[in-house]
């Protein structure tokens, strides 16, 4: 997976409301399509990391199963986090898009 | 919320909030965990496949929350906060080695700690005026007459700050004490000093109460008899004599004979120059000053485009107009320009280099010793290290925990030496002598403490990486196998050997030294100063004018000489204006003229002039070498006469008693003849250190303008004990006459050896602390060496050595070090002693004797420090001591 591509996939999935860890690996799972399949030994670091960023907060609360469990959310930093890697992404992903076709 | 705001908030709750963070991580993962079987048996997995599933999917828990933990902030902090807790519980476990190296460095840190305060004060602190550094001050010299350090002439003053633009402001000055008094209160000698108005403008400082000089204060005045108009008072004066009166503006100070309205009061501290006490302004009278009257004192502030070097410049080239213009007054008299800061502290700035030197090359030794220390207990630690390094600890992370610990140790030892530093600071200033300047300035501030926390954290790097390094390339299998006395064992060795050379090298150093400054001061003590200095007291007394006048100054002293002779235990009394070895603070140089023999201009007959009255030469035990002394009958209305010393008798008369009945007259000062009747010995006039040159005596009868003189009193007891009788004395002829400057001449001996004689102490203590540090540093490797070679020494004696060669094969292998050591030191010491030359007396910075006695004196420590070990290794029993492995 490419650098800062996990940051950007976690901020997504978690773009339409909180989830729990695991939960947020399956769903960009989801959402790429099964491309992406991210192991706990990078997921959980990397929530932690982004948490004491402040792009996400972290609250206790019920899983489906009526389990307690730790809920990712995103910020308002987080937020504009997201819009900011994405128009980030579009621009290197076009661009590498350009230099492939000129080759 | 910003985003380094956020980090630093988890910064603190990582470090504050661990438990409670560890918690979560711990419940965090669970439920993740929990998550994952009941995903799986919810896909149809049985529950025991699902949990071993679920485990494999998860990794390790335990790796996984190190992993988390290192995205975390402060992750690096709390590693360090580790290393040093366990650092500490290291240090703990080895109480005796933790003390003794603590204690080593404690004492480095905090004597280079007090030594650097004294540097800090005295060098490295700015004059507390503004833009100090711009301030210049004057200094006269001849080097053709072998004068330097002189006062200079206010007329080549004046052209030489007129005739450039490069000053912004100038003033002149001179310093003499005043009497306080005869308003009766106790009556007091304090420091006076006559300043030209634009004396405060140039140090920057204005009055706190009241105002400074202008020109229409400015009355002419002579140099002895300042006639100010007005006085500026100190801070200092206005609180002890005026009780601090907020109203003292336009109140009379009262001085010996009479009165000056006070016009201001300076700042706290402010006391230039010498400690002033009250300024009087003194102008000059330009028609009627003589161009040779070298007896002002100049300083200058420049102007802001110019450096000191443009300005040395310029009053060079007005100087050399001058010196063809005047010839007769100026000829071979040329002008030093200093920065007034340079100036006050140059006589003691190369001591105070070389003491910081010495006190920094003990350190590098203390740093040696523990840093052996710390190879040794590394040994001892080989399978800690290895086991951690086993347990996957990178060597880095093992270098860092071995740094961590020696840091920790100088941080211990640099806290210790700071606390021992400002109690070694106070030893230092209660041993340096009086009139040592910019003491005042001696606190612990800023700089002190950067540069004991620089030392601490240098020495722990330096001591700790040698050992660290050691220790992280350790090879782990045979340091497990068989607790590592293979190659390592050789290569730590050879650490320690160049430790060892390092060691001897240094303290040889700084023992060659302290030999030199020791001989010094032996040469120095030996110097005959030409008089007897025990059992004599000296005191100052001046007269006020107008109350006395000139035949009442020769009256005043003739009845005090009566007095003080009717006291039982005084048994001779006299007097001079210039006492030897400067001890009344007063020079006074005269030319004189051999009848018969014209003067010309380049030669050179300044010699030290004293008036004298009493039994002076008796009171001082200076030996008649012809002629006769001085008599009553020498008085004013008698034939003029003269005593010379002996310099001058061999110098122009062939000898002393061809001297006798010749005549001489003083020049430009008396238009007659004078008999020379009397040839005494040469006395040290300025210091034990220079020569005596041409000295002259006359009867104070005959030049009776002197209302100074300095008291000699020959006792047959302690001479300190007639202080009061003195006093008394005194006070028994004029009640307000105040005596000052009482000292027995035995300390101004003491004295004027000043700054040498403590510099010498210093350097003594120092080399004495290398060479303990040295004997033991070698003690240690030997003894270390002896154990590692153990079964060497074991299989050698079953071989059949005898006890004898055991004992030569280990004192050749330390001896051998030493040797390399004594050669690199004999190098280091003929280099580093150069800088100490101008602080040796009598003696060459290469004195071949010195460092041939420092050697063999290194090496018979070093072999008695190889000894011991040897010793022991040659009683090994070799069943023993194969046995051991």
């Amino acid at each position: 997976m490419l650098q800062g591509t996990l940051d950007l996939l976690i901020l997504k999935a978690l773009a339409h409301g909180a989830l729990h860890g695991l939960a947020i690996a399956h769903r960009i799972e989801q959402i790429t399509n099964g491309a992406f399949e991210v192991k706990p030994g990078s997921l959980f670091p990397a929530l932690h990391g982004m948490e004491e960023a402040s792009w996400l907060v972290a609250s206790w609360g019920e899983s489906q199963n009526g389990r307690k469990a730790k809920f990712y959310r995103l910020t308002k930093a987080g937020l504009r986090q997201l819009e900011k890697e994405t128009s980030d992404w579009r621009r290197v992903s076009s661009a590498i898009a350009a230099a492939l076709r000129t080759a | 919320m910003p985003s380094f705001v956020s980090r630093i908030l988890a910064l603190c709750r990582n470090l504050f909030r661990r438990t409670a963070v560890e918690q979560e991580l711990s419940a965090e993962l669970a439920q993740a965990f929990e998550f994952l079987v009941e995903t799986k048996i919810r896909d149809g997995t049985s529950t025991s496949e699902a949990r071993r599933l679920a485990a494999i999917e998860l990794g390790g828990v335990e790796q996984l929350k190190g992993e988390i933990r290192e995205s975390r902030a402060g992750h690096n902090l709390e590693g360090l906060f580790r290393d040093v807790r366990f650092g500490l519980r290291m240090l703990l476990k080895t109480p005796g080695f933790t003390v003794v190296a603590v204690l080593a460095l404690g004492l480095g840190v905090g004597a280079n700690t007090a030594i650097f305060s004294l540097v800090n004060g005295v060098l490295l602190r700015p004059l507390p005026f503004p833009d100090a550094e711009r301030i210049v001050y004057f200094e006269g010299k001849n080097p053709g007459a072998g004068i330097t350090d002189s006062n200079i002439s206010y007329l080549d003053f004046t052209d030489w700050s007129q005739q450039t633009d490069v000053f912004k402001s100038t003033a002149g000055y001179w310093i003499g004490g005043v009497n306080l008094g005869a308003d009766g209160a106790e009556p007091e000698r304090v420091p006076r000093a006559g300043v030209t108005t634009g004396f405060f403008s140039v140090l920057g400082v204005q009055p706190v109460l009241g105002r400074a000089f202008v020109p229409e204060d400015e009355k002419p005045a002579s140099f002895i008899g300042g006639r100010g108009t007005v006085a500026i008072i100190s801070h200092g004066l206005w609180k002890r004599r005026f009780g601090s009166d907020p109203a003292i503006i336009g109140k009379q100070v009262q001085m010996s004979s009479r009165s000056l309205p006070v016009i201001g009061v300076m700042p706290p501290g402010f006391e230039y120059p010498e400690q002033t006490q009250i300024w009087v302004p003194s102008a000059v009278n330009l028609s009627e000053e003589p161009r040779d009257n070298r007896a002002w004192s100049a300083i200058a502030r420049l102007n802001s485009n110019v450096d000191l070097k443009q300005a040395q410049t310029q009053v060079s080239a007005i100087n050399a107009q001058l010196d063809k213009q005047f010839h007769e007054t100026n000829k071979g008299w040329d002008v030093s320009l200093w920065t007034l800061h340079e100036r006050l502290v140059r006589e003691v700035k190369p001591s105070l280099l070389a003491l910081l030197g010495a006190v920094g090359l003990v350190l590098l030794i203390a740093c040696a010793n523990v840093a052996n220390l710390l190879l040794a207990r590394s040994a001892a630690r080989q399978k800690e290290i290895a086991v951690r390094a086993a347990l996957g600890a990178s060597r880095t992370r093992i270098l860092r925990q071995m740094l961590t610990e020696s840091i920790l140790l100088s941080a211990i030892g640099g806290i210790a030496g700071l606390v021992l530093s400002i109690w070694l600071t106070k030893v230092l200033m209660s041993m340096l002598p009086e009139g040592a300047p910019r003491l005042e300035q001696i606190t612990i501030d800023y700089r002190v403490l950067t540069f004991a926390l620089g030392v601490s954290a240098f020495t722990g790097v330096l001591f700790g990486i040698v050992p660290a390094l050691q220790a992280s390339k350790l090879d782990v299998t045979s340091a497990l196998k068989e607790g590592g006395r293979g190659a390592d064992g050789h290569r730590r060795t050879s650490a320690r050997s160049l430790l060892l050379i390092a060691e001897v090298a240094l303290s040889l150093m700084l023992l060659v030294g302290a030999g030199l400054l020791i001989k010094s001061f032996v040469r120095l003590q030996e110097v005959r100063p030409g008089f007897n200095a025990h059992n004599v007291l000296i005191a100052n007394v001046q007269l006020p004018y107008p109350k006395y006048d000139n035949p009442q100054f020769v009256e005043f002293f003739r009845r005090l000489k009566e007095r003080l002779e009717g006291v039982p235990g005084v048994q001779a009394v006299g007097g001079s204006i210039n006492l030897p070895l400067n001890a009344s603070g007063y020079a006074i140089g005269r030319g004189f003229i051999p009848e018969g023999r014209p003067l010309t201009v380049d030669e050179n007959r300044d010699a030290t002039f004293s008036a004298i009255t009493g039994d002076y030469f008796r009171a001082l035990q200076i030996p008649l070498l012809s002629g006769r002394t001085f008599e009553l009958r020498d008085n004013a209305d008698a034939p003029k006469v003269v005593i010379i010393n002996e310099t001058i008798a061999k110098r122009h008369f062939g000898s002393p008693a061809e001297a006798i009945g010749k005549r001489l007259s003083i020049w430009r000062d008396e238009k007659f003849m004078r008999e020379i009747v009397g040839v005494v010995g040469d006395t040290k006039a300025g210091s034990l250190t220079g020569d005596g040159g041409m000295q002259i005596y006359i009867p104070h009868a005959q030049d009776s303008h002197w209302n100074f003189m300095g008291l000699v009193i020959r006792t047959a007891g302690d001479p300190a004990a007639f202080a009061a009788t003195l006093r008394r004395e005194v006070q028994a002829l004029d009640k307000d006459q105040p005596v000052y400057n009482v000292r027995t001449m035995d300390d101004v001996v003491m004295n004027s050896l000043g700054t040498r004689r403590v510099s010498m102490q210093l350097f003594a203590v120092f080399a004495c602390a290398a060479l303990l540090l040295a004997a033991v540093g070698i003690y240690g490797v030997m003894a270390y060496s002896v154990t590692q070679r153990t079964q060497e020494i074991g299989i050698r004696m079953a071989l059949g050595a005898q006890k004898s060669d055991i004992l030569r094969l280990v004192v050749r292998q330390g001896m051998t070090l030493t040797l390399i050591g004594v050669i690199a030191g004999l190098a280091g010491a003929f280099a580093l002693t150069r800088v100490i030359e101008n602080l040796l007396f009598g003696v060459s910075a290469s004195d071949p004797l010195t460092f041939i006695a420092i050697s063999l004196l290194l090496i018979f420590v070093s072999l008695t420090a190889c000894y011991l070990p040897a010793r022991r290794a040659a009683r090994l029993n070799p069943t023993v001591a194969l046995a051991e492995n």
